[in-house]
């Protein structure tokens, strides 16, 4: 089986959704000989490298009405987040652009190494969702990259360049082309789609029905 | 609700994996509006 999911650091749901398809992939005995491909989706490419607003004013633009409905979605959301074991923390978000992290993450994935890309990726949405720093910082970024298992040095070139952003693009092409339009997005054996952070049961019964049909 | 382009990917028989229970956008991020009550009601 092979599965790739469209998804961006800054997504929440995207922290949560490719953790419950990790775990059911395990529950079904798939984890260890499946492809699992991360898919570059950034939900706000223009986003700042640096900013002073909260994650709240980010979507909402100070409107009073929307920042109502915007805290219970983040409470909802960090509810999820604690029921899965996934430590998350919104109000600490800095809501900064995460190119660099998605070309980290590509060049991570240049190392046929899944589960350094694995780390990598775990890494990033901790800081992103919990730490309280920003994922455009570069000292952050090579911190983080190091403690997931990446070299200092290449990861250094990575960032003093422009390396790896064509792979960026080219993902979201790809989602473009195929008519995506949020993350996450779950494209089984290029087949079959799962929209969103569903129900864990509904990953595990999706991956069973997949292997049913493989195994005719 | 959002959607893949059906003629690409398909949904998978019996699993409701179109309905998203929690998508993010451009624009922010939704949740399927009957969990959001559900949580108020709990």
């Amino acid at each position: 089986m092979e599965i790739k999911y469209w998804s961006d650091i800054a997504c929440p749901f995207c922290y949560i959704g490719s953790n419950r398809m990790k775990r059911a992939m395990k529950e079904v005995g798939i984890y260890d000989n499946t492809r699992l491909e991360f898919k570059s989706f950034e939900l706000n490419p223009n986003a700042p490298k640096e900013t002073k607003e909260s994650y709240i004013d980010h979507f909402t633009q100070g409107n009073k009405t929307l920042e109502e409905q915007a805290k219970k979605q983040m409470a909802y959301i960090e509810s999820m987040a604690k029921d899965d074991g996934l430590p998350m923390n919104i109000n600490k978000v800095v809501p900064t652009n995460t190119v660099d992290a998605h070309r980290l993450i590509k060049f991570a994935n240049s190392k046929n190494d899944p589960s350094l890309t694995e780390n990598v990726i775990k890494r990033f949405y901790q800081i992103y969702f919990n730490d309280g720093t920003s994922i455009a910082d570069h000292d952050v970024l090579m911190k983080a990259s190091i403690e997931a298992g990446l070299d200092k040095d290449e990861v250094e070139n990575v960032l003093t360049s422009n390396k790896y952003h064509q792979e960026v693009l080219n993902d979201e092409l790809e989602a473009q082309q195929s008519g995506i339009q949020g993350a996450p997005f779950f494209v089984i054996n290029n087949k079959y789609a799962i929209n969103g952070a569903q129900p864990y049961a509904n990953f595990v019964a999706a991956l069973k029905q997949v292997q049913k049909e493989e195994n005719k | 609700m959002i959607k893949a382009d059906e003629s690409k990917f398909k949904t998978l028989e019996d699993i409701d994996t179109q309905e998203g229970m929690g998508i993010c956008g451009p624009d922010g991020c939704s949740i399927a509006q009957h969990k959001l009550e559900e949580k108020a009601n709990n």
